[in-house]
């Protein structure tokens, strides 16, 4: 067992749910969130964020804009689908459920310790 | 100093410096491969590079003048390198219970590795035939994944064996084939085999093979050139003559080019950085077997166990593997075979198709050899050898058309055939279309140059003529004419390419050329002496040349008394080459004057060789005579044996002939006998005159019933019959 592994499979599962939270704010550009995950200190690499966008994309949770750009060519600018807004409030109520959990189970370990 | 070149990436014109520029292609590059089994590949590609291009943009406009390796590296570091992604990765491996990969395993080319773990997880420890990589069945393939060796080698040494051991190899891979169980392995991700167009005089095979070897480069060149650097010195201090073959044909240099060509022509270029990260490999093969054996060794004795658990398995499953077997292990072998071979069906299908597979490739293999074989033969001997140098080709430009088809002709099929073998052993998959078209092109030179040397051949054989020289002889007072050969048989001197005949009959050295195409007639003379008439016959360019070259022709044949000797070959010197020639002895015999052959005859001459007929003439062709090459019927008459010459020009004798098997000559004067040939001869012309009044009356009816029958044209028949001619001679 290796715990960069486990570490890697926890923040996994909660990537996306954070990405839609993001987007679901309004239209958002991958560096945006990635900005906005840094300040939260959830560290994420832009490498990887692109495949999970297309991946969601392609699930079509998230749909995309052409934004101009004062600079250079327009940029790509994603927003939430009705699917993925659905899709979005399971998740959040998944995560409502598992964060009380485990920080019941967690404390209590705590308090016996 | 630092080169900046202007990219465009996204749609933005980005400076940047050539080194950093060549770490972005590389980055881009291996996030492709890394991508390569996403759906979405080109979009997140697309999506990374704007990103990228951006990031740039932002740089010079901060005020930077070109984009440094240090800003690639600092862009590659927030967007994350493939190893990042593969850590990020790694948990979803492990749940989806995949493998127990190791990210690092074999990971020679860095990135180039992620991308292949990502797809291909390594198996280690276990031999499996590879499904991913295979030609036939897999089994280099997973020979080279266990070993974590280039495939390609693996392959090449498995070739060398089954040549070297006689088809060893072939047994071994069937065997392999059916044990081991398949698996999709990653592929080799260590160093491999290229061409290095970095470091290149001709084809940049010396710099691949320097990369893959850790050598420099010139240590390779010096091995492939020193032949030709030898032969180029010790054809200096030979002198001027002959330097041209040797220069390229001498001994090992011929192979040695030769295997250069093929490996150029095999291997493919290192052309993207991955290629060329590949190529040098940051470990070297012998280390990683090393690892891999010395691991292999500290857990062997768990291995040992886990091994004999498996064959205790095995052995219980093989006999329900027997009986399934045509259900499970059918299907994929009559895939494997479909691939290739006809579909041969499932059961005992597939197995044929796996022994024809093999067979085929082997079959192939010796095809090449032979073929090989036969090119080097013809190259280091054929054209520039000696006597064909000397006594055929009549200019340079038919010597340099010879030249032409040997090599473009005959070698470039060959060579061409080899490659595309070496290249299926080696699974190289043809990268350009060019190979194809420079094998044609090269074959179709050879095509003009084999057309031109048969055109140019033609036309110094259009001619055939014969010269008459009438022999002063004495008459033989008593007992007819014996004729005789004093001088023995012609046999081979040697000292020409250490050939050896022993057959005799012919002998050729630097300026000289005999044989023995003699041949004897037998004619009536018109008055009362014995004539000998000598003709020699040529082909040649014009009438005038073809008499010249027969003239020149030389033969003896002189009397003794009674004894006509005549010589036992003609002889040619190189000015005027070898043109089919030939030499007739016509004796005339007065009609009731007896003849006799000396065994000498049948000894020198060819027995097939002395048989000769005169059939007619065709004025169009100029070509008079034609040979009767009937090989059954060899020499008429029998040696020792008294003829007599009849008034119809025959000759009969007058002793009875029975030739034993022991090839002993019996004779015994019989006038019984005689008077059977009698008989049997008015019989015969009684035959004939009804069979000419037969074909008088069909001649009749035919201009009856006015149909025009076209005279045959002897045209074609002459002609083959002259090649014919030509073709033992030549041979």
């Amino acid at each position: 067992m290796n715990i960069e592994n486990t570490q890697s499979q926890m923040r996994k599962g909660i990537l996306e749910f954070c990405i839609l939270s993001i987007i679901r704010r309004g239209e958002a550009y991958p560096s945006d969130i990635v900005e906005e995950m840094k300040a939260a200190s959830l560290h994420i690499l832009e490498g990887t964020l692109y495949p999970l966008l297309t991946r969601l994309k392609n699930a079509e949770m998230l749909t995309y804009r052409w934004v101009e750009s004062n600079s250079g060519p327009p940029r790509k600018y994603f927003l939430l689908t009705p699917k993925g807004e659905a899709f979005y409030t399971e998740l959040e109520q998944t995560w409502q459920e598992l964060s009380n959990g485990v920080n019941a189970l967690t404390n209590k370990k705590d308090i016996n310790s | 100093m630092k080169k900046i070149i202007n990219i465009n990436l996204s749609g933005r014109v980005i400076p940047i410096e050539d080194a950093a520029y060549e770490n972005l292609k590389q980055y881009i590059e291996s996030l492709r491969r890394y991508f390569a089994g996403e759906e979405g590949r080109d979009e997140i590609i697309n999506d990374i590079e704007s990103r990228i291009a951006e990031l740039m943009n932002d740089k010079v406009r901060k005020g930077s003048a070109a984009i440094t390796e240090a800003d690639i590296q600092e862009i590659t570091a927030s967007m994350g390198s493939v190893r990042d992604f593969e850590e990020a990765d790694a948990a979803e491996r492990i749940t989806s219970e995949k493998t127990t990969t190791d990210a690092g395993a074999g990971t020679g080319a860095g990135a180039s590795a992620g991308a292949q773990t990502y797809t291909q997880p390594r198996f280690k420890g276990r031999l499996y035939r590879n499904e991913g990589d295979k030609l036939l069945g897999g089994v280099c393939s997973g020979l080279a994944a266990y070993m974590n060796v280039d495939p390609s080698v693996v392959r090449l040494l498995f070739a060398i064996i089954t040549f070297g051991g006689f088809g060893m190899g072939v047994l071994i891979y069937i065997i392999l084939w059916i044990v081991l169980p398949a698996s999709p392995l990653t592929t080799y991700t260590g160093k491999r085999l290229f061409r290095n167009p970095e470091d290149r005089i001709i084809g940049g095979v010396a710099g691949g093979l320097g990369a893959y070897f850790n050598k420099p480069a010139w240590n390779i060149r010096l091995i492939f050139a020193a032949p030709l650097i030898l032969n180029i010195i010790f054809g200096i201090f030979d002198g001027p003559h002959d330097v041209f073959p040797n220069l390229f044909f001498g001994s090992f240099t011929g192979t040695f080019i030769l295997t250069y060509i093929i490996l150029w022509i095999v291997l493919p270029e290192a052309r993207s950085p991955f290629e060329k990260m590949e190529m040098r490999g940051e470990k070297v093969d012998v280390n990683s077997i090393k690892n891999n054996v010395q691991e292999g060794m500290t857990d062997f004795k768990t291995r040992m166990q886990a091994w004999s658990e498996e064959v205790k398995t095995s052995a219980q499953n093989l006999t329900n593997r027997a009986n399934d077997f045509t259900q499970t292990h059918a299907r994929p072998f009559a895939s494997d075979v479909k691939a290739t071979a006809a579909p041969l069906g499932r059961g005992i299908g597939h197995a044929i198709g796996v022994i024809f597979r093999v067979f085929f490739l082997f079959v192939a293999g010796c095809i090449a050899l032979m073929l090989f074989a036969i090119m080097i033969a013809l190259i280091f001997g054929g054209v520039a050898w000696g006597p064909v140098n000397n006594f055929l080709w009549s200019s340079p430009f038919q010597q340099a058309m010879a030249w032409g088809t040997v090599i473009f002709f005959f070698a470039v099929p060959v060579v061409g055939f080899i490659t595309w073998l070496v290249r299926r052993i080696v699974s190289t998959r043809s990268k350009s279309k060019y190979l194809g078209w420079t094998f044609s092109g090269l074959w179709t030179i050879g095509w003009i140059c084999a057309i031109s040397l048969t055109a140019s051949i033609a036309r110094d054989i259009r001619k055939f003529e014969r010269t008459a020289t009438d022999v002063a002889i004495s008459q033989p007072i008593t007992n007819g004419m014996l004729v005789k050969v004093v001088e023995p048989r012609i046999r081979y001197t040697g000292g020409m390419w250490g050939f050896d005949d022993d057959n005799g009959g012919w002998d050729v050295n630097e300026d000289t050329l005999r044989y023995n195409n003699v041949k004897l007639r037998m004619t009536k003379s018109e008055d009362s002496a014995y004539h000998v008439t000598i003709y020699k016959y040529s082909a040649g360019n014009t009438v005038n040349d073809a008499m010249d070259r027969a003239g020149k022709t030389q033969f003896t044949a002189y009397t003794l008394d009674s004894i006509l000797n005549i010589g036992s070959g003609l002889r040619i010197d190189r000015t005027s080459k070898f043109r089919g020639q030939k030499v007739l002895v016509e004796v005339k015999v007065p009609v009731g004057k007896k003849i006799k052959f000396d065994e000498s005859l049948v000894d020198t001459f060819e027995p097939w060789v002395v048989r000769y007929e005169e059939t007619g003439s065709d004025r169009r062709w100029n070509r008079r005579y034609r040979v009767d090459w009937d090989w059954d019927e060899s020499f008429s008459w029998t040696p020792g044996v008294d003829y007599v010459m009849t008034s119809e020009g025959t000759l009969i004798t007058t002793d009875k002939v029975i030739n034993n098997p022991e090839g002993v000559y019996e004779k015994r004067s019989n006038t019984d006998s005689l008077r059977r040939q009698i008989e049997q001869q008015e019989k015969d012309l009684q035959e004939d005159r009804e069979r000419l009044r037969d074909l008088e009356e069909r001649r009749r009816d035919s201009i009856r019933s006015t149909t025009l029958i076209k005279p045959k044209k002897p045209k074609k028949e002459t002609q083959v019959q002259m090649y014919t001619a030509f073709v033992p001679l030549i041979i």
